[in-house]
């Protein structure tokens, strides 16, 4: 029928989604016209009168296109991946700002220090809070941000201590080595507290920026 | 009554959408037929308006949709509802009885009119 078509067009034709997609939602839309013209015609309406109708019942075209589009377009997955990164990176360096986990794991009594944003001796931290927090957010991207980000922070933080306890005990120094064999213990259990802190927010963050309600009404 | 069709329906599309594919996979059309005749007539879609709704919920992994092929007219896509989509329907169903419950307290016995 030439007007449900007509219809379908000015609804799909511009839809910014890929065809697939757009020829699914039209097919969808057709089926549900389809049941209101036979529904209008059993009822002893012309058909161009139940055609009329129909399209009068499923509405506005444009309104239809518009909220359509802000469901379906959302981000393409290198945006998100991207946006999940920044995320991480803010919540990472801030963390490593206010926690001493992104140098070499210092230990409890400087877990409150504040220290000045500024402090030359803080920047590695920095860098590495920035570095980490943006590879947890990326990956927690994809979702279930808090398991991701436990995991890749645990895994993260034990190899840097492993690799730095092996270099220490490939120099010869056992007392130092000693030391940072228990580091090395601990480490996936801090590197999961901050990756799992990351990841949380951070995918929590990207949810509430990507979310878009369609306005029924 | 007089059909409602603005914000307090809006406000409440996606519990009665849930709610009724609690019972049972539905496709589009049925639903809002089901609403309206649940309703009385007193609840009315802009029928199209329902499906950024329904995709909506996909997208949120609260329903899954699957095409059938009907003997009796067009292909229909049902949607059913997921686990995750289960305890959400719950959730706003206690949201709404609370949500209910508050406003008849409020009007107290001038409900009815």
């Amino acid at each position: 029928m030439a007007s449900v078509e007509a219809y379908l067009d000015r609804v799909c034709g511009k839809l910014r989604v890929d065809p697939a997609e757009a020829e699914d939602i039209r097919e969808e839309l057709r089926s549900h016209l389809d049941e209101i013209i036979r529904e209008r015609l059993d009822r002893g309406l012309s058909e161009g009168a139940a055609a009329r109708f129909a399209l009068a019942a499923v509405g506005d075209p444009v309104k239809l296109r518009g909220c359509l589009d802000r469901v379906h377009r959302g981000d393409a997955w290198w945006m998100r991946r991207l946006k999940g990164f920044a995320f991480g990176m803010a919540m990472g360096g801030l963390l490593a700002l206010l926690l001493p986990l992104g140098g070499h794991l210092e230990f409890a009594a400087r877990f409150i220090s504040l220290p000045p944003l500024v402090d030359p001796a803080r920047l590695p931290m920095l860098l590495n809070g920035l570095l980490a927090g943006g590879a947890i957010g990326l990956l927690a991207a994809g979702g279930r941000g808090a398991l991701v980000g436990w995991s890749a922070g645990a895994l993260m933080w034990l190899a840097e201590s492993t690799v730095y306890w092996m270099a220490q005990a490939a120099g010869g120094d056992a007392s130092s080595a000693g030391n940072m064999l228990e580091r090395v213990l601990l480490a996936p259990l801090l590197g999961g507290v901050f990756g799992a802190a990351v990841g949380a927010v951070s995918s929590a963050v990207l949810a509430a920026v990507s979310r878009v309600r369609p306005r029924v009404q | 009554m007089a059909a409602i069709t603005g914000d307090i329906l809006k406000g409440n599309t996606l519990t009665l959408i849930l709610s009724l594919l609690e019972e049972q996979p539905m496709y589009g059309f049925q639903i809002t037929r089901e609403i309206e005749r649940r309703s009385e007539g007193t609840l009315r879609f802009r029928e199209g308006l329902l499906y950024p709704a329904l995709h909506q919920l996909e997208k949120e992994g609260l329903v899954e949709a699957e095409w059938q092929v009907s003997s009796q007219g067009p292909r229909r896509k049902y949607y059913r509802l997921t686990s995750e989509g289960r305890r959400q329907a719950e959730r706003l169903r206690r949201r709404w009885a609370a949500f209910a419950g508050a406003v008849n307290q409020v009007l107290g016995g001038k409900a009815g009119g």
